[in-house]
């Protein structure tokens, strides 16, 4: 047979597709899954924590991330991105009751700029893992218009990064990354 | 005057728990909401101390058992790791940070389980009865301080 069959063809694509998505590390990481679906990212977002990048999957420690981020993002400078930082696995990852935790939210942010340049929603709180490894995931969505007032959640705890963009109608992610962290050993203070 | 104790154990798990413990502390009388639960906390504080060197001391025992010392030990750090949580809990009341006290609390009725589930990796070692009731000890502890902070203004 000279040609592929349709389905012959469908197939492989298919295969592709799930090979493709079993060694990304949004998948290995759960973060698609755990926080948002499966997406096409369309944005480039680099965050540094001083002078550490932050890349998929890499450990930060939380005293390198008590301010924000210096994060900043591609795109169109009439587009408006919202920033949505977030801990799938509070208090602890083998019982997240607590997931998601908020760690800052921003709206209305130029492409091409900074989340200073966007209104902040969460003042930002950096990760304090109190038990066990954490992720802390920072998903960004482009905007259809400007979101202008939107609602503070009542806590930091509990909190639905999908319904959230369903809410203001953001649909998928444009992109993002998550680190790891974990509680440094203190000094014992008995 | 035991009323603002009363009132505030009301909306707590374990009433009376939460009464006896806040009742027997000679501070509790002069204590607003918030140093009620601060009460609450210093004596979940006290009991997952007290676990902690309970286990520890156990690893004194002459036992050839390797496995069981292993767990044992794991179980004090844990204890104790709850210890600190409950510490830091403490420190988000004073900052006024109710969330992060509350996630604390929870983190602190956690490590129980991960000292349990060190049991329970190895099914040749029996979860010891006096522990179980020290876990739900301190589990309950940690549920009347969490009911006292749920009712806080935040």
């Amino acid at each position: 047979m000279r040609y592929l069959s349709l389905s012959t063809f469908s197939l492989l694509c298919i295969t592709f597709v799930v090979m493709a998505a079993s060694v990304d590390p949004l998948v290995v990481g759960r973060v698609i899954g755990d926080v948002v679906d499966m997406f096409i990212p369309s944005v480039n977002m680099s965050v540094y924590f001083g002078s550490k990048h932050v890349t998929n999957g890499c450990d930060i420690k939380p005293s390198i991330a008590i301010s924000p981020p210096k994060l900043t993002l591609t795109g169109n400078m009439d587009n408006l991105y919202t920033l949505v930082m977030t801990d799938p696995d509070a208090p602890s990852p083998s019982e997240p009751s607590m997931r998601e935790w908020i760690h800052w939210i921003l709206v209305d942010i130029p492409g091409g700029t900074n989340p200073f340049r966007g209104k902040e929603i969460v003042s930002y709180v950096g990760p304090r893992p109190p038990i066990g490894i954490h992720r802390y995931i920072f998903v960004l969505f482009q905007q259809k218009g400007p979101l202008g007032l939107v609602e503070q959640p009542p806590t930091r705890a509990s909190f639905n990064t999908r319904y959230f963009a369903r809410q203001l109608d953001l649909g998928l992610p444009v992109a993002t990354v998550y680190f790891n962290s974990q509680k440094e050993p203190a000094v014992k203070r008995r | 005057d035991s009323s603002l104790i009363k009132r505030t154990c009301k909306n707590t798990k374990y009433y009376n728990l939460c009464f006896s413990s806040l009742k027997s502390d000679p501070s509790s009388p002069n204590a607003d909401p918030k140093g009620l639960a601060v009460i609450m906390i210093g004596i979940g504080m006290t009991n997952a101390t007290s676990t902690s060197s309970y286990l520890s001391s156990k690893l004194l025992s002459p036992s050839n058992n390797t496995t069981l010392k292993r767990v044992l030990k794991e179980c004090a750090d844990k204890y104790s790791y709850a210890g600190d949580a409950l510490q830091d809990s403490v420190q988000d009341l004073a900052n006024e940070a109710y969330d992060y006290a509350y996630m604390h609390i929870t983190a602190a009725k956690d490590y129980p389980n991960a000292c349990h589930n060190a049991f329970k990796r190895y099914p040749g070692l029996a979860y010891p009865r006096d522990l179980a009731s020290r876990e739900d000890g301190l589990k309950h502890i940690c549920d009347v301080a969490m009911g006292i902070i749920d009712n806080l203004d935040w």
